[in-house]
């Protein structure tokens, strides 16, 4: 590729999300960060708890008292579903081929794992191509897709407490993998999207809704390809 | 500061009821639920002769209670004056102290969904007022009153007069309700109603499995992420567009 064409690839911005679902990410991302230090200080029985005692009291004086920090959590909860909810129920039609395709690992998303471990470990190594997706944004989405519902059921079973209370009991271990799961995941994307330097355009797309041609290009060489693919048969 | 606790007379309890019905109008119990017992044991033959006795049961407002343990809330708690009681608005119902208190003197109530069970009338106490079952037992067998107060009947019942709890050498939680009576009916009423070892329900153990698992999983990512980051300080960063 000669230089004149990597700076019009460059130059020539491609959109890649649509501002509902930057929208949503962005909403989801602050509702975990309200409902992880709240629940993580509801568990405050000394034999169960896994935060400091410190900040379980703090969280609770924060709050005037853990019955308030019980409501505040729940009814973000609620909220979060019905936002959560609504945009798959109404976005179901056009978001399912995007969410499908998530669960799709080809050979080039297990080469492409390999290469990056290298890759993060400071080696110069050769990306395999990838889709709309790389290898690693799918695995945390996975993980994120297959979590959210059981958060979400075990939530509100607990709730209200929908069912009895052998169900409550599973719920709230349920509730705990599913969240641990996903914070385990939390530092390797905040990371990835907010700290790498090398994706740091895919941080900003999550802002714009827009990349880069040419990020396309070295990032998501598939899904380029295949964007090039539909404007020839077009032209 | 008072430390309260109860003490049954079983040579007094005509076994009528009285005081059932007495916590059950003073709280409006659901009608198949109650917060205290009174259940026939015998007759049957004892070392001592044969005997016919009623277990009077309700919480034993223990000094270690298993059921503030197993409760992932802290909904349930032990006030400075021993009363154990439960924050209705911290229960979610999950029924872990129900299944921890050897004693069974928890429930699930049916219509909010929340752990109840006996508070040895804190409300009424607080007034001022014995319980409701101390108050209406026309035989007086029920004592009621401050552990620490030598003066008190309580007091003289348990450390004069040889009121025991029901407690075993492998289960003692420290109850603080004492039953005094005839050899013979304290040796049926142990012998029956011995505590068994509190139940921990079978998430709370995979919790306690689980929980270093997904702590150490978390530090990990934690760790990586740290050491991906001094890389990109130390080789500086590399932006590819």
């Amino acid at each position: 590729m000669t230089k004149d064409e990597k700076e019009k690839l460059k130059k020539n911005l491609i959109k890649k999300h649509d501002y509902t679902t930057v929208w949503i990410h962005w909403f989801n991302a602050l509702v975990w960060f309200l409902l992880l230090p709240t629940g993580a200080a509801l568990i405050s029985a000394e034999k169960y708890n896994f935060v400091p005692i410190g900040f379980i009291k703090w969280m609770s004086s924060l709050f005037v008292g853990r019955e308030n920090l019980l409501k505040m959590h729940v009814w973000i909860g609620v909220f979060w579903i019905f936002i959560i909810l609504t945009y798959a129920i109404f976005g179901a039609k056009r978001y399912f081929p995007i969410v499908k395709s998530l669960f799709i690992i080809d050979s080039d998303d297990i080469k492409w794992l390999k290469a990056f471990l290298s890759k993060i470990l400071g080696k110069k190594v050769d990306m395999p191509p990838q889709g709309f997706f790389n290898a690693g944004q799918k695995l945390v989405a996975i993980n994120i897709y297959l979590m959210t519902p059981i958060i979400m059921i075990t939530g509100l079973i607990m709730a209200f407490q929908l069912l009895p209370p052998p169900i409550i009991r599973l719920s709230i271990l349920l509730h705990f993998i599913a969240v641990g799961s996903i914070c385990i995941n939390l530092p390797i994307h905040i990371f990835m999207a907010a700290f790498y330097a090398p994706e740091r355009e895919a941080f900003k797309s999550m802002i714009t809704g827009h990349l880069s041609e040419y990020f396309l290009y070295k990032h998501n060489y598939k899904f380029w390809k295949k964007l090039k693919n539909i404007n020839k048969s077009r032209n | 500061m008072a430390k309260y606790a109860m003490v049954f007379d079983l040579n007094k309890c005509v076994g009528c009821h009285a005081c059932v019905i007495a916590c059950k109008a003073e709280w409006g119990l659901p009608p198949n639920k109650s917060r205290c017992w009174v259940k026939p044991i015998g007759p049957s033959n004892t070392p001592y002769g044969l005997a016919s006795t009623f277990y009077i049961g309700l919480c034993n407002h223990c000094d270690k209670p298993s059921c503030i343990e197993e409760c992932p809330t802290k909904a349930t708690y032990k006030t400075d004056e021993g009363f154990v009681l439960v924050n209705k608005e911290l229960c979610i119902g999950c029924g872990n102290c129900v299944l921890a208190c050897p004693y069974g003197a928890r429930y699930i109530n049916p219509i909010d969904k929340k752990v109840d069970k006996c508070t040895f009338c804190y409300e009424r106490v607080k007034k001022g007022k014995p319980p409701a079952c101390v108050k209406t037992c026309p035989t007086n067998a029920r004592i009621f009153g401050d552990l620490e107060d030598k003066s008190s009947a309580v007091y003289k019942k348990v450390y004069k007069e040889g009121a025991f709890p029901l407690a075993t050498e492998k289960v003692n939680l420290y109850p603080n309700v004492f039953y005094i009576g005839k050899k013979r009916d304290i040796y049926l009423l142990s012998k029956t109603y011995a505590p068994e070892k509190p139940n921990i329900s079978l998430p709370n153990q995979i919790w306690k499995l689980i929980s270093p698992l997904i702590l150490a999983g978390g530090t990990l990512s934690l760790l990586g992420v740290f050491i991906a980051f001094i890389n990109q300080l130390i080789k500086g960063e590399e932006e590819e567009v």
